[in-house]
């Protein structure tokens, strides 16, 4: 469970979020919907241990019950999915991949996981490909395989839909659910389409600087 | 087209030496046999190992010291600090910085002074060298000079490229930070260390100044001795002078194959997962130790420039006087103001002009004179003049420096220009502006940072030169440059200190004057900071 307790994030004297608390369930996905420059990539930021260093912060951050708010970025196991796949430009697909898997897994092992995982995302026979010659669609479905590689116990998708035409769009958000679902993780999502949000459990809504949870069935 | 006419017969001008620079070949009587026999002299052998010692360490020791210094302060807050102090570290001129060491760490330096009391000097004979045979004194030097270039360089494209969400993955896969640089940022610079590579290798191949100050002297290095056999009343060994002159573009050939092979991206898929345990390295001391050192020469040479007597072993001087300054000439601070002001305010405009009459025309070439050593290109200005019946004045060495400052500036300019908001310009147009009308009041007003930002780099290239002052002005033509590194063969360190540093007041004025006139401008209008 992901859980976030009286956050409050500032730049110099304006206050962007105030005494936020919320939690996400473990195998839920909650969705956050606010107006522009309300401070929802800082949340996210701020979750992932990335802040900007002019902004002041004050909560705990705890994920299935451990305290995160000092431990740095790459040592809480959050994954994270951005607008833009961004794919290593210098490794292949399979290079991609294999930078996520932990190195308790070997050799052909990794091999084994890296061919099995493209398979399920429909990219059979993608390994040696430069991901620059992939479709947009393609490229968000590695930068999702990779995240979701590295075991992480929670993931963030920042905007993840948003380059993506809209007929790609509507499957791949159905298969990036699913997926998320099956490992059973709590998942955040940012976006700005509506459409994006009618996937989710639960959303989280910001009105006047604060966010409050909201049981998606109960509006 | 009267306009685009006049725009490549000025750069006709300008760089029709570079096209001349295989000339010197034709002019060889017997190339083959006096290769032979410069390659048989005594000098030859060890000045080659002293150039390409320095050249290889100078490369090394950029690209390491950039690469811990990025590694460590990147998306940091020190490392806004470090990019807000590069453009001064790279207005600091590398003569000065050669004299500061030579004050430093010479014989009777500052260092050997410090170590004397703890009965620790023998370590200066020992570890510390100025003028080594192999030349590695000036091949550190150098490459500590070259480090700032290629921070520089890194920190546009870091940029351009948005290498921080990358930064950001490579966080969120559980790596650190030295090993997100190591196998995810690192690699996708390698292709944009090329032409920056190729560029210091060509200013070590030939870098005169610092040579003359750090360098081996018997035999110097494969630049001097060229240059100096160029100078010979000899015809023989004037042709040997050109053949060594031609033999630095061939190297440079060499260096810059390697270079290309070495900075292949080959694309990458095999990781064994494994997370680095040492997650950070020194970088912040390395920057925080050159950064002192500049501070420490910057202290040393002004204090010799105001020492009355200074005995060995003190600290400090005994007694301060402004003597030194007042037996200045001021002839070479006029003479570097005038040729870097005009020189790098003709080039801005040319360089506006060619960008506005031909905007969808890529003129990479205009580069190539900071891509090749500088030797064999002065030859080819001499040869020129020499065509003409030219002889050495002022406006000959004004010519002379136009080729080393374009480059700079067209980069510069090059890169505001495409950051220029097209929607701006659009704007002007539909409010019937005319393309000039739009460049006075629009395009140039917004460029006002860079504007200054190029020619102040291009003053500082050209206060920089050696090479073409003292060869195409034939010694007459005295600069701050030029009669520092005279007064350093003088010996006399108050006098050379003096020269030093009013050599680098003059760079740090003007750089300074073109960080704070912007501000000054646009006092008001936040949206120009």
């Amino acid at each position: 469970m992901l859980e976030v307790q009286q956050l409050t994030l500032a730049i110099g004297s304006r206050v962007l979020v105030e005494q936020l608390s919320f939690s996400v369930q473990n195998n839920q996905i909650a969705g956050i919907q606010a107006p522009s420059g309300s401070g929802k990539s800082l949340l996210l930021r701020w979750i992932l241990g990335a802040l900007p260093p002019e902004i002041t912060t004050s909560g705990t951050l705890r994920l299935n019950g451990l305290e995160l708010s000092n431990t740095p970025t790459e040592g809480r196991k959050i994954g994270l999915m951005l607008q833009s796949a961004r794919l290593f430009p210098h490794l292949s697909v399979a290079g991609n991949l294999s930078i996520a898997i932990p190195s308790t897994v070997k050799g052909n092992d990794r091999k084994d996981l890296i061919r099995e995982r493209l398979s399920q995302a429909k990219l059979e026979g993608y390994e040696e490909r430069d991901p620059s010659t992939l479709s947009g669609g393609e490229q968000a479905r590695v930068a999702l395989l990779r995240s979701l590689l590295a075991h992480p116990n929670a993931i963030l998708l920042d905007e993840p839909f948003s380059s993506l035409d809209v007929a790609t769009r509507d499957e791949f958000r159905a298969w990036v659910y699913a997926h998320i679902k099956d490992l059973g993780i709590p998942a955040l999502i940012v976006s700005h389409d509506r459409r994006d949000l009618a996937g989710i459990d639960c959303l989280i809504d910001i009105h006047n600087d604060t966010m409050t949870l909201t049981d998606k069935e109960s509006q | 087209m009267i306009l685009k006419g006049t725009v490549l017969f000025l750069l006709g001008i300008i760089y029709l030496p570079l096209i001349l620079i295989v000339i010197p070949l034709f002019d060889l009587s017997e190339p083959l046999k006096i290769g032979i026999e410069l390659i048989h002299s005594a000098q030859f052998l060890p000045a080659l190992k002293a150039t390409l010692t320095s050249t290889v360490l100078s490369m090394f020791v950029a690209l390491c010291l950039s690469a811990m210094m990025i590694s460590s302060l990147l998306f940091t807050t020190r490392w806004q600090q470090l990019t807000r102090r590069i453009p001064y570290l790279l207005a600091f001129p590398h003569l000065v910085f050669a004299v500061g060491l030579f004050v430093l760490i010479g014989p009777k330096g500052w260092f050997e002074r410090l170590l004397l009391p703890l009965g620790m000097e023998h370590l200066i004979n020992n570890t510390f060298w100025l003028q080594d045979r192999y030349g590695v004194s000036l091949g550190v030097t150098l490459g500590i000079k070259e480090a700032w270039f290629l921070c520089w360089i890194l920190w546009a494209h870091l940029h351009r490229f948005d290498m921080q969400q990358f930064y950001l993955i490579g966080q969120t896969l559980g790596y650190g930070r030295l090993q997100i640089m190591v196998n995810l940022i690192w690699p996708q610079l390698l292709p944009v260390l090329k032409w920056p590579l190729v560029a210091i290798t060509a200013y070590s191949l030939s870098s005169i100044e610092m040579a003359l100050v750090l360098g081996p002297t018997n035999p110097p290095t494969l630049a001097i001795l060229g240059w100096q056999m160029l100078l010979d009343a000899d015809l023989m060994t004037r042709q040997k002078g050109l053949i060594v002159s031609l033999l630095l573009v061939v190297l440079l050939g060499v260096f810059s194959c390697l270079i290309q092979r070495l900075c292949r991206r080959p694309l990458s898929s095999h990781f064994s997962g494994k997370r680095w345990k040492i997650r950070s390295i020194p970088g912040v001391h390395v920057f925080n130790s050159l950064f002192l050192l500049h501070v420490l020469l910057v202290a040393l040479i002004l204090l010799w420039s105001f020492a009355a007597s200074w005995f060995y072993p003190d600290l400090l001087p005994n007694s301060v006087t402004s003597r030194a300054w007042e037996s200045l000439s001021w002839k070479p601070f006029e003479n570097s103001l005038v040729i870097g002001l005009s020189s790098s305010l003709l080039i801005y405009a040319i360089v506006v002009l060619l960008l506005e009459v031909f905007p969808s025309t890529h003129f990479n070439w205009l580069i190539i004179p900071i891509l090749i050593p500088a030797l064999p290109l002065v030859v080819a200005q001499h040869q020129l003049l020499t065509v003409f019946d030219i002889g050495p004045s002022g406006f000959s060495v004004f010519w002379a420096h136009l080729i080393f400052v374009f480059p700079y500036v067209f980069l510069l300019m090059v890169q505001a220009y495409r950051q220029l908001d097209e929607q701006h310009l659009l704007v002007g147009r539909t409010l019937g502006l005319s393309q000039w009308s739009v460049l006075f009041k629009i395009k140039l007003p917004l460029l006002v940072k860079p504007s200054m930002a190029a020619v102040a780099l291009g003053f500082t290239v050209s206060l920089a030169q050696y090479l073409p002052t003292q060869f195409i002005g034939g010694g007459r033509i005295e600069t701050l440059t030029t009669e520092t590194l005279t007064r350093y063969a003088g010996g006399d360190k108050r006098v050379l200190g003096a020269h030093a540093s009013l050599l680098m007041l003059q760079a740090l004025f003007i750089y300074l004057l073109a960080v704070q006139c912007p501000k000054w401008i646009y006092a008001h209008r936040k949206g120009m900071h």
